[in-house]
């Protein structure tokens, strides 16, 4: 007899094959919510279903409502009384959605359990952390998995990661309404402190969607949050927000020191845990240098007013703030001519990978302090730079 | 909930001898039924003689919930079984109060109880089904924000009678064995026999109640040990609740063993919103002169 509820038992057995009990408890990081649906399994994929149901109930103890919990304390009684078939069947053909959503969510919390090093992960991602940036938060919407990093002297520190859900529609925003989370490099603005309804939990925080460099895509829309959970529930299925990033409201509170931080990096990325955690670390390093040793050359050949040298730092696509390229260009160079004693300094480079393109886009943010004959002004300042065949150049370069 | 007080089958209790004469017993068993409140005045007065006689303290138990004296009769039955842990019938009748008062992970452990003092007693079986069906179908309320929960409620089976369930019978003495081909030849008995699994099938289908039931003898049991009464009830709301029943059956074949026919075959069940395959064995037995089912064996 074929039936779902046993599906879903085996695709938390399936998945949680791969791994064994002893390295889950040796792993201290490792979130009690997913420890304890990975025991479960391995307790039922050894016929132990009382021990499973008393570790379900654990975690329906923990989070009364907890609805991922009550589907699988509902299967695990239900198995064991003779009215399964009946049950299962109707249960099943009634709330499809619902059992199709908790049964996403279950597998991609069991996926975080899977060999991923997480202490390895902050090596794998393309970002330098200046001083001013405490904290990186890196978002795997594949995997419905949010990681949090400390800056360990510019290098990213894992501290802990959860699991979380993105828009209805997914990932990829475009437009107002489309219902799909933005993929790219994102800061936190601030939290919302104006009262708000219950649907946004303990906790939101904005996010500067849409980006500059979104604007010039021509992307819309708005209010792009990471925010908890209505108190009806403990946790949301994978897809199920307008376009928000959403926690359970305990995991919230757990990184509001981080979240509190303006400016705190988000990098929302499509690319993949599997692609990121197969990257080659010493690959990252060298990228890293490549690029800080590009703006490098790029501030030197401003300061030396060398125009042929400093436009081949950009593409010929390049924006500066809203201008198009023939417009700002024409303006930089006459600026050249006339300026005298040029000098710049650039302070707190920090870098970003910027997920989302076909291309490897690089967010670079840094504080510039210009100073010549016609003008003194200190500014924080973001280029995002792609590498083509050629080399890196810039394609977007404004003031924050 | 109603509680259905069913099977007032007067069965003496065969051991532990008391001072209340079976007379006196049966005599309360009687009231209990006609004037549970004159039933409960006689039983308090007996048990100031025999304070640790079972039967009466658990007639006490089943005459106080009769008066819906819950709470009460909770504690008699606790009491009970604080004397006579080994016997099941009050852990399940306990297990049932728990349940009505939706106490269900109390009612489970009561009945895992029950069971520990006789792996067989199919009552606390049955009610331990469900007991998680209820169970279960709490969890599927809250995990898909329902207002009520997706399973009727169902009603738990109190007992009213210690020693009320029945060991393990033999088919053999039960039922008289078919005296093969008395006067028939096998051809005509096979296709006597493929006419009756016919209309047992067709009676199915149609939800004809009373034609599908007259299809099994009364010694009728399925594995798991459910009375007749009992199984009649599940199988009774499992068919009506069908718009459309569909059954096709294949690969029949017919045997005769040690009295019985045995018929196997494959057969496709389908309601609509459910469907399955088992391949099935019919036990007949020749009853009075008719065709009947007395065991129904499937395998998935």
């Amino acid at each position: 007899m074929t039936n779902f509820f046993i599906s879903i038992i085996i695709s938390i057995l399936l998945t949680s094959n791969s791994f064994s009990i002893e390295k889950i408890t040796t792993n201290q990081k490792i979130k009690k919510t997913e420890q304890l649906l990975v025991e479960a399994a391995n307790n039922i994929s050894e016929g132990k279903i009382e021990a499973a149901l008393i570790i379900v109930k654990n975690l329906i103890d923990i989070n009364p409502n907890f609805k991922l919990a009550h589907m699988i304390y509902g299967d695990l009684l239900l198995i064991q009384s003779h009215n399964y078939d009946q049950v299962s069947a109707d249960t099943h053909k009634q709330h499809k959605k619902k059992i199709y959503d908790l049964k996403l969510e279950l597998s991609r919390r069991i996926e975080s359990f899977n060999n991923l090093d997480k202490n390895l992960i902050g090596s794998k991602i393309k970002a330098l952390l200046a001083k001013d940036i405490k904290y990186l938060i890196f978002i795997d919407v594949k995997s419905s998995r949010l990681f949090s990093f400390s800056n360990n002297e510019g290098k990213l520190k894992y501290i802990s990661d959860y699991y979380m859900s993105v828009g209805k529609k997914g990932y990829g925003k475009k437009f107002e309404g489309d219902k799909k989370t933005p993929i790219g490099t994102y800061f936190i603005k601030n939290k919302i402190t104006s009262k708000l309804p219950d649907l946004y939990g303990e906790g939101a925080y904005s996010l500067n969607f849409p980006s500059a460099y979104d604007r010039i895509n021509n992307f819309t829309g708005s209010g792009i949050w990471i925010h908890g959970t209505p108190s009806s529930t403990y946790s949301r299925p994978p897809q199920s927000s307008d376009g928000c990033i959403v926690l359970s409201n305990e995991d919230i509170n757990e990184l509001a020191y981080i979240l509190n931080e303006s400016g705190t990096p988000v990098i929302i990325s499509d690319t993949g845990l599997s692609i990121i955690s197969g990257r080659d670390s010493s690959d990252i390093v060298m990228s890293k240098n490549e690029i800080l040793k590009k703006i490098q050359g790029w501030k030197s050949s401003w300061e030396e007013k060398d125009t042929e040298k400093y436009l081949k730092y950009y593409s010929d696509m390049a924006r500066y703030n809203n201008d198009s390229y023939p417009k700002w260009t024409a303006h930089k160079i006459n600026v050249f001519k006339k300026s005298q004693g040029l000098q710049i300094k650039i302070e707190d480079i920090s870098f970003f990978e910027y997920p989302g393109n076909d291309e490897d886009l690089i967010l670079v943010k840094f504080k510039q302090i210009y100073s010549s004959n016609l003008l003194k002004n200190e500014m924080i300042k973001q280029q995002i730079w792609t590498k083509k065949d050629s080399g890196w150049s810039i394609i977007y370069e404004g003031g924050i | 909930m109603k509680i259905i007080f069913k099977f007032l089958i007067i069965i003496l209790p065969i051991f532990n001898i008391q001072f209340s004469s079976a007379a006196d017993i049966n005599k309360i068993k009687s009231m209990v039924v006609t004037s549970p409140s004159a039933a409960i005045i006689e039983i308090n007065q007996l048990l100031k003689n025999e304070p640790n006689n079972q039967n009466l303290l658990f007639l006490k138990a089943v005459t106080e919930t009769k008066l819906e004296k819950k709470e009460l009769a909770i504690k008699t039955y606790n009491n009970l079984i604080e004397k006579f842990p080994g016997l099941p019938e009050p852990y399940n009748n306990l297990a049932v109060l728990y349940a009505e008062q939706n106490k269900l992970e109390e009612a489970k452990k009561i009945l895992q109880k029950a069971l520990k003092t006789n792996k067989s007693y199919s009552v606390a079986h049955i009610n331990l089904g469900d007991v998680y069906t209820r169970m279960a179908s709490e969890a599927y309320r809250k995990a898909f924000e329902l207002d009520k929960s997706p399973v009727a409620n169902n009603k738990l089976q109190l007992i009213n009678e210690l020693f009320s369930y029945s060991p393990n019978m033999q088919r053999t003495k039960l039922v008289a064995p078919i005296s093969k081909s008395k006067n028939k030849s096998k051809e005509q008995e096979i296709a006597d026999l493929s006419s009756f699994v016919e209309s047992w099938k067709v009676s199915w289908e149609s939800k004809d109640l009373v034609a599908y039931f007259s299809n099994y003898s009364k010694y009728f049991k399925i594995k798991s040990e459910v009375n007749y009464e009992r199984w009649k009830q599940t199988r009774t709301e499992k068919i009506i609740n069908k718009k459309n029943i569909n059954i096709e059956i294949s690969n029949i074949k017919y045997k005769f063993k040690d009295g019985f026919w045995f018929i196997t075959m494959s057969q496709a069940y389908n309601s609509g919103k459910y469907s399955d395959k088992e391949e099935k064995t019919l036990v007949i037995i020749n009853e009075s002169g008719k065709y009947k089912i007395v065991e129904e064996n499937t395998k998935s």
